[in-house]
């Protein structure tokens, strides 16, 4: 359990860094309510149902700073081979689908 | 010169080497080149100099298809015709438009882009354009002193467009024409029918009525409709005493494959990582080699593998100054609401939307009411970083017979039928449309300029606010075969040795560009052909 608590909270480290790094800051007034709210939808939709926290097994970064770096560069990746998800309107790279929906599940645990 | 053809004595047969009905754009192109030659010629101009609108009315039918403009309204009749009010936007087809496309029935020119090129360099003069460079928009963007995008070339490209003065046909070459003696000009002059020989293979003559005169008629060598998208094709259908299914329609080609570019606004909205992203050209025409000069995004090609088939499209992008939150935020918590749960943040949220109250007036009035304005509009700032943009998609639609213009029962002043359009789009049209919003999206993300919140389409139909461009193409269309199109590679109507057709009624597919500068090109090619034939 505690290991999971502490995995939980680098990936959460990381995935602000990133989030912060991309455009989610302009998308809702907050930037976690908003990251939180497509995590949400994101969750709720066909193509996030059967999700698996992949980002878990994913790597994780060491430090906020190499895990923007990743982060940064999965989403080019994603938009580069079309891996995108739409939520709600919005057409994201998978991976901040993702990162949105950990943030999610993070805020209902 | 120029006749008013009120005046000529009934019964009067005016003999010339061709005979042009129509005076817009094509028609004027056209008789400028056989001016040119000395080649004499009758322009036939159903109105006079100026606007009139009983003259007008004759272009009035129903739209019975998709919602589009009046048909009175999406053209003019007179001198100078649709030019008399073009905003002047210009660039020539994609080489990928002339191109046989696999999923895209009946695609496919006679001929090929370069086949076209050197009438289009001489369209540029006649539009009062710039060099004819439409394939380097790098060059164009670098002599604005900015770098561009790196858009991967089979999604997304920069596609660069000139902006005529806009070139008034009817003011512009009136002089011209006026000075030549090869040329008259009949003002007033309605073409009612094409009589043709007992086996309709060739016209014999053009009938003409006037609305407050005579009738008379026109012999000439050749025939040259020349008078729009629409009116090209109800001419021929009305020429039904020889081929009670009109002439050139033994297949039932006429009329049908009408094209237009639907206009989607508002079809996307793009929200920048960072303020005032490298788009050069994109925002504002700019003067540059002695023109003028704006830029669109546009479809790359080849097409990217594994994707659907569609069609071209461009997407025309307006700055955004100011980030409207209030309306996701409003979203969020109705959303939550209706499932009886509280959005977290609540209060961030009511503070976005009462400070974009405006903004959701806006929006709310305008969709309740389907109309473009409300008294709500907010004030938007005009400057300050660009934030984001909203992004029209205006398109290509692809040849689909079922899209067509018939001939009603309801009859014009002169008691000619009138025009039926019943606009249809297809499935391939839909992919197009969502093919436009994921390019950009992907491109936009790929490059991280910003994220693209796209609008979905409906189930079934299309959006209620989609429009068309007033861009009538297609239903005299040009195929080598006379069982997929109405006319043949130079403009000849299939089987009839004198008939031709100039304009955008010929397009076999439309592209994503304005076709004025293509209808001009197209002239300058039948023109010269015609100088051939008649030397």
């Amino acid at each position: 359990m505690r290991a999971t608590k502490q995995t939980r909270r680098r990936v959460l480290q990381w995935v602000g860094a990133g989030l912060a790094a991309s455009s989610f800051g302009t998308f809702a007034p907050s930037l976690l309510s908003g990251a939180i709210a497509i995590g949400r939808a994101y969750l709720s939709s066909p193509a996030g149902a059967g999700l698996t926290l992949v980002m878990l097994r994913a790597g994780i970064a060491n430090s906020p700073v190499q895990a923007r770096d990743w982060f940064q560069r999965e989403v080019a990746r994603n938009f580069a081979d079309g891996d995108v998800v739409m939520v709600e309107g919005w057409m994201l790279a998978r991976i901040e689908a993702q990162a949105c929906a950990m943030l999610y599940l993070e805020a209902e645990a | 010169m120029f006749i008013d053809a009120r005046t000529l004595p009934q019964g009067t047969v005016l003999e010339a080497a061709v005979c042009i009905v129509g005076a817009g754009a094509a028609g004027i192109t056209l008789a400028l080149s056989l001016h040119e030659a000395g080649i004499t010629t009758v322009v036939l101009e159903s109105g006079d100099l100026e606007f009139d609108g009983a003259t007008q009315d004759l272009d009035g039918g129903a739209v019975v298809g998709l919602p589009n403009y009046p048909l009175d309204t999406s053209r003019l009749r007179y001198f100078g015709g649709t030019t008399n009010h073009w905003a002047g936007w210009c660039r020539p087809l994609d080489a990928i438009d002339f191109e046989p496309r696999a999923g895209i029935p009946l695609s496919g020119w006679p001929l090929r882009r370069t086949d076209l090129v050197p009438f289009y360099k001489r369209a540029q003069k006649l539009c009062e354009l710039g060099p004819f460079d439409y394939d380097d928009p790098d060059a164009w963007i670098r002599e604005t002193g900015a770098s561009g995008q790196k858009f991967d070339p089979a999604r997304l490209k920069t596609a660069i467009f000139q902006v005529s003065p806009p070139t008034r046909f009817g003011q512009t070459y009136r002089e011209a024409l006026r000075r030549s003696e090869a040329v008259k000009v009949c003002l007033n002059a309605n073409a009612v029918d094409l009589e043709s020989n007992a086996n309709a293979s060739s016209v014999d003559r053009v009938k003409v009525k006037c609305l407050d005169g005579p009738a008379f008629s026109v012999r000439a060598g050749y025939v040259v409709l020349a008078t729009g998208g629409l009116e090209n094709a109800r001419i021929l259908l009305l020429a039904d005493k020889v081929r009670p299914a009109g002439l050139g329609n033994d297949h039932d080609r006429v009329g049908r494959c009408f094209m237009d570019h639907p206009w989607f606004r508002r079809a996307a909205i793009a929200r920048f990582t960072h303020p005032d992203p490298a788009l050069p050209l994109m925002f504002d025409e700019v003067a540059l080699r002695g023109t003028t000069v704006f830029g669109t995004l546009a479809a790359g090609t080849p097409q990217p593998a594994g994707e659907p088939v569609a069609g071209g499209f461009r997407i025309v992008m307006q700055r955004l100054y100011r980030v409207i939150d209030g309306i996701d935020s409003l979203r969020t918590v109705t959303g939550a609401l209706s499932g009886l749960s509280v959005p977290a943040h609540l209060w961030d949220h009511l503070g976005s939307i009462l400070e974009d109250r405006d903004a959701i007036a806006d929006a709310l009035y305008r969709t309740m009411t389907g109309w473009r304005t409300s008294p709500f509009a907010p004030a938007m700032p005009a400057s300050g970083p660009v934030t984001g943009a909203v992004l029209d998609i205006n398109m290509e639609q692809a040849p689909n017979p079922a899209s067509r213009v018939t001939l009603s029962r309801k009859r014009d002043a002169l008691g000619q039928n009138r025009l039926a359009l019943d606009w249809r789009l297809s499935d391939v049209d839909r992919e197009t449309y969502l093919r436009a919003q994921r390019m950009v999206a992907l491109e936009f993300g790929r490059l991280d300029i910003g994220r693209v919140n796209a609008k979905p389409l409906p189930e079934a139909g299309w959006p209620s606010d989609m429009v068309g461009s007033r861009h009538h193409m297609g239903t005299t269309r040009m195929s080598d075969d006379p069982k997929t199109g109405v006319v043949d590679a130079t403009g000849r109507v299939h089987g009839i040795a004198n008939l031709y057709v100039a304009g955008s009624s010929v397009f076999p597919t439309s592209g994503y560009a304005n076709p004025t500068l293509t209808i001009v090109a197209l002239a300058l090619r039948l023109g010269d052909e015609l100088r051939r034939l008649v030397a």
